[in-house]
């Protein structure tokens, strides 16, 4: 009986287990695919050349390790795959380990914040905002104990000075946190 | 043997099941805007200014983090908007919530609920409904969940960028 019971347990969790896309896979599924654009940040990018930071803060950057961009693009060709690609998306968010922050928007236009690991250290943060006449971006902040507190204190000193700094989709994505 | 199995199952089943909101379905309806914050979120928005001093900026810290959660669904569309009061009607009915007070303001009906909380300025769930159907104005819900403290609450509708959070400041405590 209870080998039964074992048994049944372990199909039901293979069943679950398998067949189902983890969000790397995704992004590495659709590398290729020419209907979308994907961008991959290592970290060294996004990191000043100047020695103007404090080590403090050369540590909070340091927990950002890459950041990953996939963006589908909406023209009469991918126009079809809007819909479906994003219900993939959303199904892997809603499963993979994810915890949905927040979203906004309208079913049209929306956007939504994931993350995963600890609120204070923060593995990786997902931003996937779509647009039905646009498409959808898909971004990825990977690091290792991020802390958001940290960092949108650190990307307003950056704010104020530093034009060496490359930020453009950094800040584009703190700037909803800092949105408040 | 039996009985084991199925408290098993029973366990399994409650694991998985979530708790419904009967709102969200709201969220997938064309003409609805929404903006949902859940609890990691308001942790980590009280985590940015716990330096200061300034005792206002504590007390919005300390607002921000005794949130569960914060949802808002708005509509103009009038069908949709219909629909919305029908689910509050009936979520009023079941969540067991007690009028707070009634405003109307610009022609706008606005009604306030909560459910009781640990004490008299404490609630543990807010519920702000705003009727615009007869003005064509936005219809809208408006869910908080949390220990919340009534008196500061109206410190929320200036963090939330939408439509009827406003209203939020109309919230008086005796």
């Amino acid at each position: 009986m209870i080998k039964y019971v074992i048994i049944v347990f372990l199909a039901v969790m293979t069943v679950s287990c398998n067949g189902e896309q983890s969000l790397q896979e995704y992004y590495v599924d659709h590398k290729e695919n020419d209907n979308f654009v994907m961008l991959d940040v290592p970290a060294s990018l996004i990191s000043p050349k100047t020695d103007k930071l404090s080590p403090n803060q050369k540590e909070v950057l340091q927990t950002v390790k890459k950041i990953n961009i996939l963006a589908l693009l909406l023209n009469a060709e991918t126009k079809t795959l809007l819909k479906p690609e994003t219900e993939k998306v959303k199904a892997i968010l809603s499963r993979d380990g994810y915890e949905e922050l927040m979203s906004f928007g309208k079913p049209s236009q929306r956007m939504r914040l994931y993350f995963k690991g600890d609120e204070d250290a923060i593995d990786e943060v997902v931003v996937f905002a779509q647009d039905e006449s646009k498409g959808f971006v898909l971004a990825r902040v990977l690091g290792d104990n991020m802390n958001v507190a940290d960092m949108v204190k650190l990307t307003q000193t950056i704010n104020q000075d530093s034009s060496s700094f490359k930020t453009g989709q950094f800040e584009g994505i703190m700037d909803i946190f800092k949105d408040k | 043997m039996t009985k084991i199995l199925i408290s098993v199952l029973v366990f399994l089943m409650g694991l998985t099941a979530q708790a419904q909101d009967p709102f969200q379905k709201f969220e997938d309806m064309q003409n609805v805007a929404s903006i949902v914050v859940n609890q990691k979120m308001l942790k980590m928005l009280s985590q940015f200014d716990l330096n200061t001093d300034d005792p206002e900026m504590k007390n919005y810290v300390d607002l921000v983090n005794s949130l569960n959660d914060i949802k808002f669904y708005s509509t103009k569309d009038t069908d949709t908007a219909k629909l919305m009061r029908t689910e509050f009607n009936k979520y009023l009915g079941m969540a067991k919530l007690d009028e707070l007070m009634r405003v109307k303001d610009d022609g706008k009906n606005v009604q306030f609920y909560a459910k009781p909380g640990k004490s008299d300025d404490y609630v543990s769930e807010f519920v702000m409904f705003i009727d615009g159907i007869n003005n064509a104005d936005d219809t809208v819900i408006a869910k908080i969940t949390g220990n919340i403290n009534l008196k500061e609450i109206g410190k929320i509708a200036s963090s939330i960028n939408f439509s009827g959070s406003e209203e939020l400041k109309n919230v008086k405590v005796n």
